[in-house]
Formats: structure tokens, C-alpha cells, sequence
């Protein structure tokens, strides 16, 4: 049961203590952090079938004045899937300048899931269905400042194939970054 | 233009344990199939 109404005087046991912090909403998994380095980052049996969606939550910065893509891949045992078979779409405004950009690619080796910068970055990512024998799909909101220009907006990425993956790649375009990368997991019940 | 990136950081997440291996000669050859970083103003 994830769900319990207690009455006033009822005793929290242990049992209950227990169900429910495993039963709470988005469920830690995993977390990452590494020091500046210009090395793609990569979280192995991060996914399984104790969860159907997940959030991958990101703190980072980098050293690109004008901030540059952080690209994400699936993770099969413990390869990164780099068929093309990912497919994107990109809504960000650009400050700095006032600009919106629109991306949308197929028969790509990896869908964007953010940016990173050199003064902030940060994005929030829910992947549904990695773990499934459905096309795994993603949907991520994102922020980064950098010293040339800041960006803001939404990216969604659709892996087609049905490939069940206990993991993720995370990559970036240039320079080297820093950062924290959390994993939670969405109860089912 | 992309830089040369060969080195990948891996966690883990169910051993605890942290590595970091050479890239294979398919995701070294996939970095050229990464969107253009596209950049306004």
C-alpha cells in the first residue's frame, strides 16, 4: 500500500515507516558528481523494472562563455546506444540576444537533454519507459547562463526502438564541465 | 566544431563503483551525428 490515512493516536511502526519511504513519490536512486573534466559521464543498472519513469535532475557548470548542448544516450547492459535512431525537438529562447531557437532532427546518435555553461546550468529530465519494450521518450526543462548568453526551454527526444536499457550517457559539445546528476525513480502504486 | 572526447566516467549505480574506460570506436565515430550546436547572437 503507498497510500495510508493515519488516525489520530495511532502508532507509525516501522513497517509502515518503511513502506511508505519506499513508497514515496519520486524515489532516490543515484547520484553522480564529478570535477571539471572533459570526459563524458555514464550511469550503469541505474534503470529496472522496479520503476516504469524516472527524473534525471542535473547542477552543473562548464567553461563555454556561450553554453553548448548536453546530449544524452541509453545505456543497453553497459554500452551506450549511439544507433541513430533518436529523434528531438528543441524550443529555447536565447537571452543575451533575444532569439528563439527551434531544433527538430531524426535518425540522430543522441537527443539533446539540456546545456552547460560557464556561470550556471541546470535542467530536470523525466524518461519514460527506458526499462519497457516501448520506444523510450523524454521531455526536459532547462537552464543555463554562460558569459556570451543565457538559455531557457524544453526538449523532447523519442529513441525509437524498443530496447530495454538499464542505463544513461550523458555527453556534452565542448570544453569541459562539472556537475551533480541525480536519479529518482517514479513509485507505481 | 566539436572537440575530440575519447574518455567516458562510469558509475555503477549498482556495485557502487566508479570507473573510466576509452571510448569505442562507434561512439568516437557517432560524435560527428550530434546536433550542431546551434548559436544565436
Amino acid at each position: 500500500m503507498a497510500i495510508k490515512t493515519f488516525t489520530t493516536g495511532e502508532v507509525l511502526t516501522a513497517s509502515d515507516t518503511n513502506t511508505y519511504l519506499a513508497n514515496s513519490g519520486l524515489v532516490y536512486i543515484a547520484s553522480k558528481t564529478w570535477t571539471s573534466v572533459s570526459a563524458d559521464q555514464q550511469l550503469d543498472n541505474c534503470f529496472s523494472s522496479t520503476y516504469d519513469n524516472y527524473r534525471i535532475v542535473f547542477n552543473g557548470t562548464g567553461n563555454q562563455s556561450t553554453p553548448t548542448v548536453v546530449f544524452l544516450r541509453y545505456v543497453d547492459g553497459t554500452t551506450p546506444d549511439a544507433v541513430a535512431t533518436y529523434a528531438y525537438t528543441e524550443s529555447i529562447v536565447v537571452g543575451g540576444p533575444s532569439t528563439s531557437l527551434y531544433f527538430s532532427g531524426a535518425s540522430a546518435t543522441s537527443t539533446g537533454v539540456g546545456f552547460v555553461g560557464d556561470t550556471q546550468s541546470s535542467f530536470s529530465c523525466d524518461i519514460y519507459a527506458p526499462n519497457l519494450a516501448l520506444n523510450t521518450t523524454s521531455t526536459s526543462h532547462c537552464n543555463v547562463f554562460g558569459t556570451v548568453n543565457y538559455r531557457n526551454g524544453q526538449i523532447t527526444g523519442t529513441k525509437l526502438t524498443t530496447t530495454q536499457y538499464e542505463g544513461i550517457f550523458l555527453g556534452r559539445g565542448t570544453g569541459s564541465w562539472a556537475g551533480t546528476l541525480t536519479v529518482f525513480g517514479y513509485r507505481k502504486a | 566544431m566539436n572537440e575530440p572526447r575519447n574518455k567516458v566516467q562510469v558509475l555503477n549505480v549498482a556495485t557502487g563503483e566508479e570507473t573510466e574506460r576509452d571510448m569505442t570506436e562507434t561512439e568516437i565515430a557517432a560524435q560527428d551525428g550530434i546536433r550542431p550546436n546551434a548559436v544565436a547572437g
